[in-house]
């Protein structure tokens, strides 16, 4: 279960404080289906990034599993994400040298890889259907091909939250409706919780439950 | 898939910029090598040469021991009553006169000695593998050493042209060490009388002592009671050549590394500019679950492969450049020691480890949230 409560995030750039988010409450259950929607500068980011454990809060408690973050030292948060939390980023972040399958496999990679972690990397690819583009590099895939690759890589560890911030931002509309439904397959499959954010309430009206925010604040919440 | 894996990539990533500072790491430890090589030959020669050229006592004018200085014949004879003194021998030295071309750094010297008390003394001048040593009655007769008789193909009985003279080359000697194997030696007489030197002009005297082990002691009496003249023991001569090697040796390091470490601020500067490049890859890297040392730690090992490579090209160069030296160089020769191709290995490794340092720390503080809002 991942709990925020009151959580405050701000920024001083020069005299001004910036709150990116201002005292924001919400409950996950484990194995939700849930967007996040807000329009540019909403905060809908910074939110993201306090849930993946890439930051940590002002003010407030991000709490994961128990885990409080905020009472986490910053340089151990790494641990966090290793093993709960797999992120899909807007536009892939493919490492170009690499193939598809070595991409799905960089999070394991400071622990070792062997044979079973190999079968794994190739299993999921086949669950993203690119079980034949394993050995090709980032160059020779399409936008969908490389946002499905990253979605590989996210499950990589097993990890039983993911966390997508706009995955389907820079895929047409076709192939954003798949990403959706590969997300779904996977929270309805594997029971893990997937939060996107994204701009596109389209989108959003394929997950269960849609936060808005505004100003970092939540202004409204629906189920769908 | 491992880390070494996923660094070799990152080195190919970009070709030109990683050869250009491989080359940069590969030109010092290719000085390194190739100099330090040519040192330890000239120390191995020298060294060697000591000794079975000079006899046991080595007397010069005294002054500069680099260019001989003429002696009046005379001083022999005072020599010879100082106790301890068993045999004298003297030396005319004389260049070679005609430098031919594409030889212009083996300009040798030719030796004017006395047969007979050559062979008192019993230096190297008598050993002879093939002919046979110089006799008191020659005169237009040379005796060479078995390099140069290679280097030149010349055999016994081969004429030589030496200062507008035919000579018959009448021996050929060896003695194992190359410096001393590319020596020439004529009659004294017929040296003066070629290079038009006084017949009572001599360079250098060398010395037998009576009782082996009183040299020191003989060559400390003919240098107090003779004046003008520098009475020096082959152990004396072996120890300041020593030195004076062991000195050029650390100079050819000094300057080599200087030459390795601007290598070394290359690949610091290409690895920077890697690091910056790849910051958003960083930045995934962290946020999928890579701690701060994770990241260092590929970084380093980038280092420490830009390093081994520039090592082994460097290795490499540096024995190739002293094989294409040897092969127009007369008397050129380098000891490349297993020694010494580790210790160009270690600091090569070194220098590419310690240029990653920085950029290894600068990737290991990116912050993943600044890295992945990084265009």
């Amino acid at each position: 279960m991942i709990e925020l409560i009151d959580l405050k995030k701000y920024y001083k750039i020069g005299d001004i404080t910036v709150k990116a988010l201002d005292g924001v409450s919400i409950k996950i259950e484990d194995g939700e289906f849930l967007s996040i929607v807000g329009p540019s500068g909403s905060g809908k980011t910074t939110l993201l990034d306090q849930i993946g454990a890439l930051d940590t809060p002002t003010s407030g408690n991000v709490i994961i599993d128990g885990i409080d973050i905020a009472k986490v030292p910053k340089s151990i948060l790494y641990r966090l994400r290793r093993e709960k939390i797999g992120f899909i980023f807007q536009d892939h972040n493919l490492i170009a040298s690499l193939t598809a399958l070595e991409n799905v496999l960089i999070p394991l990679l400071p622990e070792g890889i062997d044979q079973k972690k190999y079968e794994r990397a190739l299993k999921l690819l086949e669950a993203v259907g690119l079980k034949e583009r394993a050995l090709h590099k980032p160059s020779e895939l399409s936008a969908g091909q490389k946002q499905r690759v990253a979605m590989a890589r996210a499950l990589i560890n097993n990890p039983k939250i993911i966390l997508a911030d706009e995955p389907t931002g820079s895929v047409d509309t076709k192939t954003g409706k798949e990403i959706m439904g590969i997300l779904k397959q996977l929270n309805t499959d594997f029971n893990t919780t997937i939060i996107i954010v994204t701009h596109d309430l389209e989108m959003a009206r394929d997950t269960e439950r849609i936060i808005f925010l505004r100003d970092g604040k939540i202004d409204k919440e629906t189920k769908v | 898939m491992n880390f070494l894996e996923i660094v070799y990539k990152n080195i190919l990533r970009r070709k030109a910029r990683t050869f250009l500072s491989l080359l940069g790491i590969m030109i010092g430890v290719s000085a390194i090598v190739a100099l330090v090589g040519v040192s330890n030959g000239l120390k191995s020669s020298a060294l060697d040469v000591m000794g079975s050229l000079t006899g046991d006592i080595t007397i010069t004018k005294s002054g500069n021991i680099l260019a001989m200085q003429p002696m009046d014949e005379d001083v022999m004879d005072e020599i010879k009553e100082i106790k301890g003194v068993k045999y004298v021998a003297p030396v005319v030295i004389i260049p070679e006169k005609e430098i031919k071309a594409g030889r212009g750094a083996g300009s040798f010297e030719v030796y004017g000695i006395d047969p007979v008390a050559e062979k008192l003394i019993g230096t190297s001048a008598t050993e002879v593998k093939e002919g046979r040593a110089l006799q008191a009655s020659d005169r237009y007769k040379m005796i060479v050493g078995s390099a140069y008789a290679k280097m030149e193909d010349i055999k016994v009985g081969s004429k030589v042209k030496f200062y507008e003279r035919q000579f018959e080359v009448v021996g050929i000697m060896e003695t194992g060490n190359y410096i001393m194997d590319q020596m020439r030696a004529i009659p004294i007489d017929v040296a003066r009388e070629v290079a038009e030197i006084d017949p009572d002009i001599i360079h250098m005297v060398r010395v037998k002592v009576e009782k082996p082990g009183t040299e020191k002691e003989v060559a400390l009496r003919i240098n107090l009671i003779i004046p003008d003249v520098e009475a020096t023991t082959s152990s004396e001569q072996t120890e300041q050549i020593s030195e004076f090697l062991d000195t050029i040796e650390t100079m050819t390091w000094a300057i080599s590394a200087i030459a390795a470490i601007v290598g070394g601020i290359g690949i610091m500067n290409t690895m920077l500019m890697s690091v910056i490049e790849r910051t958003k890859e960083i930045g995934v890297f962290k946020a999928v679950g890579w701690s701060n040392n994770d990241v260092l730690k590929m970084i380093l090992l980038e280092g420490f492969l830009l390093g081994l490579f520039g090592g082994f090209l460097g290795i490499g160069g540096g024995k190739l450049s002293t094989i294409a030296f040897a092969s127009f160089l007369r008397g050129f020769r380098a000891d490349i020691t297993l020694a010494l191709v580790g210790e160009a290995m270690v600091f090569a490794v070194a220098l590419g480890v310690f240029g990653g340092i920085y950029p290894a720390y600068k990737a290991a503080s990116i912050d993943p949230i600044d890295a992945l809002r990084n265009e």
